[in-house]
């Protein structure tokens, strides 16, 4: 048989499923995107009116007319819409309503530090998951697994700023170690990192366990372990891929998951992230901060859910090898 | 064992919570500037708070106001998640796509994005925190119930019941709803978990119920700028949530089964 139609035949065959997903996600990025835009036409209030006031001056009919022409709120909506679409996809995400400053540029240098939580939270909550999860399955009656398990479980069942109060108490207070707030020095990560990742490692244990219990019954794991493979090597390596596709949709809900839960630990550690920006602009009602928060968490959300289903067909050899 | 623990956990935060504020002779709310922080006495079991207010009554008041909320809101979103499950399970086709597309638009925006959004745009207050929770919670309840009519509308007995020449209406009453309760009230004590943790962590942002109200979140909230020279503050509220999540997670635990 001819290799090569074969091989194309198999890569167009596992592209289009991706390509149906990305259809998928840019449609429901769609719908928000409608339904970020209609925040403002719903909000009580003028824009305008608004704009002026927080600027310190009293609103008359005619600065605010002038005002309304400017910004093309007397435009109907489809054409606001669309306008408000075309400058979102150029990266203009409007000015704040509290100093009229461009959102974008502002999110923009907030991005970092709120990546950089995450990504530590997610390193911990991976890390944390896995290696319960193994040490758990292979000795289901040592008492170091399961206290962490009963804790990280604890740590789950309650909101992250919950978690983080209990964090501060005990490490911060109690110990006198680790700063509680600010950015102001490199270990600050530390705690904010450690509740975002445990919430996170809860959700991610969970699953990993009940998949791994489940792989290690799978014949080609019997067979692993009749071939004389080590316990150890069978569930760390043979099981833990098979249970890993699994765990990587779970992840990317987790790490969305992270990326909401951000707000509230940013909020409780003073963390200079994307946030804590949301957090006050909601405070004070500032609308295009407000949108801008909304489009971009749905957006990162779309992305992460897409990218996990292609990690996910690249871990698991029964999907990667499927059509060769 | 197990269900029997978390739901006596349970019971014990609600009679805490019902009870204390009744046999307390403290007011929860009004700030009595006189007695600032005072240690743990005989008079003020936790001791009392940056406005003077006893810590234990003012804990017990505000977890009646959490969990009432959480209650309410789950109420709420099961009554309405079930409605939309067990039409798109009975109806399939047009109603079942929407309900698909609808769940998948509610999961793109994750947690409390939704609702952080609807409380920048309508400012805080219950009506606000029941339209942003409402949305949050649904859609669990009716995937849940979508699969239970399914699978129940499915089985032999309910063909034949529907064979006898049952109405749609007496097939849902008397052949499905049995086998879907079960899951339904199951998915509601884990959303009972979610809508505590999320109510809870609105007003820990400052977009709560208005004061003079107050939950744990937002007892939290007051606490945090004294986390180090009064942890006790923040810890009363903390660890009466950790184990009121706690009671909810063993009872939702026990209910599914594990």
């Amino acid at each position: 048989m001819p290799a090569r139609p074969r091989r194309v035949a198999s890569a167009v065959s596992a592209l289009t499923p991706a390509l149906a997903r990305t259809a998928r996600g840019l449609a429901v990025l769609l719908v928000v995107s409608v339904f970020t835009f209609l925040l403002t036409v719903l909000a009580p209030g003028d824009p305008a009116e608004e704009i002026l006031r927080r600027g310190g001056t009293q609103p008359t009919p005619g600065s605010v007319a002038r005002l309304r022409a400017e910004l093309g709120l007397d435009a109907p909506l489809p054409v606001r819409y669309l306008r408000w679409l075309g400058d979102v996809l150029r990266g203009d995400l409007g000015d704040s309503y509290a100093d009229r400053a461009p959102v974008a540029a502002e999110i923009v240098s907030r991005v970092p530090a709120t990546l950089w939580l995450a990504a530590l939270a997610s390193v911990i909550a991976v890390t944390l998951a896995v290696v319960v999860a193994v040490r758990t399955v292979l000795r289901p009656h040592a008492l170091d697994g399961r206290i962490a398990l009963t804790l990280i479980v604890a740590a789950g069942a309650v909101p992250p700023y919950i978690v983080g109060v209990l964090l501060i108490s005990v490490v911060a207070v109690g110990l006198g170690t680790l700063p509680t707030g600010g950015a102001g020095s490199p270990v600050a990560v530390v705690l904010p990192a450690f509740t975002l990742g445990l919430a996170g490692a809860a959700t991610l244990l969970r699953l990993l366990r009940a998949d791994l219990v489940s792989a290690t019954r799978q014949p080609f794991v019997v067979l692993a372990r009749a071939k004389g493979v080590s316990t150890a090597r069978v569930v760390a390596v043979h099981a833990l891929r098979a249970a890993a596709p699994a765990a990587i949709a779970t992840a990317s809900v987790v790490a969305a998951e992270l990326l909401a839960g951000a707000v509230v630990v940013e909020t409780l550690f003073s963390w200079p992230g994307l946030g804590q920006y949301a957090v006050s602009a909601i405070r004070q009602r500032d609308l295009p901060v407000v949108q801008a928060y909304v489009l971009l968490t749905a957006a990162g959300t779309a992305l992460l859910l897409t990218l996990a289903d292609v990690c996910a067909a690249w871990a698991d050899p029964r999907i990667r090898g499927s059509g060769t | 064992m197990t269900r029997r623990g978390g739901a006596a956990l349970f019971a014990a935060v609600v009679l805490f919570c019902l009870l204390t504020p009744l046999l307390s002779p403290h007011d929860p709310y009004r700030p009595d500037l006189a007695r600032v922080l005072l240690p743990p006495s005989a008079e003020h079991w936790l001791g009392t708070d940056q406005a003077g207010r006893d810590l234990l009554t003012r804990t017990a008041a505000a977890g009646r106001a959490s969990l009432l909320f959480a209650l309410t809101v789950t109420a709420v979103t099961t009554v309405l998640g079930s409605a939309a499950g067990a039409v798109a399970g009975l109806a399939r086709g047009r109603p079942d796509r929407l309900l698909g597309f609808a769940a998948m638009g509610a999961l793109a925006v994750p947690g409390l994005t939704l609702a952080l959004a609807l409380t920048g745009v309508m400012g805080a207050g219950y009506g606000t925190l029941l339209a942003a929770l409402v949305p949050l919670g649904w859609v669990s309840c009716a995937l849940a119930v979508r699969t239970a009519v399914r699978q129940a509308a499915a089985a032999d007995y309910v063909q034949a019941t529907r064979s006898i020449g049952a109405s749609g209406f007496y097939l849902l009453r008397r052949a499905i709803a049995p086998q879907v309760i079960g899951p339904a009230l199951t998915v509601a004590s884990g959303d009972t978990g979610r809508m505590l943790a999320a109510a809870t962590s609105l007003s820990f942002l400052g977009v709560g119920p208005p004061p003079p109200d107050v939950d744990w979140g937002g007892m939290v909230n007051e606490a945090v700028p004294l986390l180090v020279a009064a942890p006790q503050l923040a810890l009363a509220p903390a660890l009466a949530l950790t184990v009121t999540g706690l009671a909810i997670a063993l009872m939702a635990d026990a209910l599914r089964g594990v």
